[in-house]
């Protein structure tokens, strides 16, 4: 059976309309590196929440506990920072130069050396050098003047030979596309119930990504899709889920 | 304040392998590389430092992928959190042949009267805790929620650090506070 969930208003004390919960710790979570008026939820505008919060006590307490974590937990941070003096730096930094400096001796005298073995091996089969240089030169020669003189017919190989490297790519893509989505499909069955607020966030958004590792994908799925699949509507998420 | 954009003059300087422009960079930035090296590999210093070190590597060894388009700071701290992702994924096969670790105290419960306030999390114990709660959370999730709480970065910076979208790391900055409160609110700890 399937189920729908509809979604009331929330009201505060004085039955004024509230926003979600979660635009309410969002507004909570801006830094003064955040332009409020490009992270905060389209409905409400920083002007409007900040004379929300001082109108409903109920949602000004709840983005002042929220605000109230996370400044907490920044005292505290993980580890004791006061732990690691000036002079700790001092010599950290003289350590990542030490790696830094040496390396990139080794690595300029490395290419010194290959590029110096380069060119002594050129010098020395400079004959055999040239005979080869003429053998390609000959070659796509050869092919341009076959090229140019061959008849639509005589280029049909070529073109279906293109035609099954684009298949390839093709299905490479295809295969690539649905074990991200198969990754994503798995993760994201268990964060897209927001269950302390009852509401769905959106399913896409909530993904947790990490389940995909991003070495085993491209930077170009790992990137464009992720953004794609937050503009997916219900149905076009539906459709997906019964696609894969 | 968002983290400064490098000029075009400082950043050709960088692309020509300027070494004191680029240790002037070491200088300004290894506490926060350190520091996020630090969180993300569960205040193990040694691992740290190892990052810390590969990171700047990585960064001088392929400076000129630096386009300047984000700030210094934020492509550091992008490198700095793959290099963290991968020592981690190392550490995480030894640990497969290396039975044994990982025992009951790592979910050891508070004492009772630890048991009173999130004030407590100015003890070392109380630490621990915050720590445990930071490492439950799936991977991205405590990388953007470090990285937010802790770096002072804001939601578009954290993403490019992570290799998201802003709206994602938005929701999933969402959650993770969500479960750390949830966390320290079951280890009686009020958030």
């Amino acid at each position: 059976m399937k189920g729908k969930l509809i979604l009331f208003p929330r009201r505060g004390e004085s039955g004024m309309k509230c926003p979600p919960t979660d635009t309410v710790t969002l507004y909570a979570s801006l830094g003064k590196t955040d332009d409020p008026e490009e992270s905060l939820d389209p409905h409400w505008s920083s002007l409007q929440m900040k004379e929300h919060l001082s109108s409903c006590p109920r949602c000004e307490a709840q983005a002042r506990s929220w605000r109230q974590s996370l400044d907490q937990w920044k005292e505290v941070d993980l580890f004791d920072q006061d732990a690691f003096s000036e002079e700790y730096f001092r010599k950290l930094q003289e350590d990542i130069e030490g790696t830094l400096w040496s390396d990139a001796e080794s690595t300029r005298s490395e290419t010194i050396r290959s590029n110096v073995v380069e060119l002594e091996g050129l010098r020395r089969n400079r004959h055999r050098v040239a005979v080869v240089l003429s053998a390609l030169a000959a070659i796509l020669l050869f092919g341009w003047v076959g090229l140019r003189d061959s008849t639509p017919e005589s280029n049909v190989p070529a073109v279906a030979l293109e035609s099954e490297l684009r298949g390839d790519t093709l299905r490479d893509i295809e295969s690539e596309g649905r074990a991200l989505g198969r990754t994503l499909l798995a993760s994201v069955t268990a964060e897209s119930l927001d269950d302390e607020s009852g509401s769905m966030a959106p399913v896409w958004g909530s993904a947790e990504l990490s389940a995909a590792s991003d070495s085993d994908l491209s930077y170009f799925f790992s990137t464009n899709l992720y953004d794609e699949l937050d503009e997916l509507g219900a149905s076009e998420v539906a459709e997906l889920i019964e696609r894969l | 304040m968002p983290s400064q954009r490098i000029d075009d003059e400082l950043l050709r300087k960088i692309h020509a392998g300027d070494r004191t422009v680029f240790s002037s960079l070491v200088r300004e930035h290894q506490r926060s590389v350190f520091f996020t090296a630090m969180r993300l590999s569960s205040g193990d210093e040694a691992s740290a430092r190892d990052i810390v070190q590969k990171a700047f590597l990585q960064a001088w060894t392929h400076r000129e992928k630096f386009r300047g388009q984000a700030s210094f700071k934020t492509w550091l701290l992008r490198i700095t959190t793959n290099v963290a992702k991968n020592e981690q994924r190392r550490a995480w096969r030894r640990r497969e042949f290396t039975p044994g670790e990982g025992t009951e105290e790592d979910f050891e419960p508070l004492t009772p009267e630890a048991e009173t306030s999130f004030d407590v999390l100015a003890s070392k114990r109380a630490r621990e805790v915050l720590r445990d709660a930071v490492e439950s959370l799936p991977q991205r999730q405590r990388e953007i929620a470090l990285l937010r709480i802790y770096e002072d970065l804001s939601f578009v910076e954290v993403a490019e650090c992570c290799g998201t979208s802003a709206n994602n790391a938005k929701v999933s900055f969402h959650h993770a506070v969500k479960k750390i409160r949830k966390f320290l609110a079951a280890k009686g700890l009020a958030a």
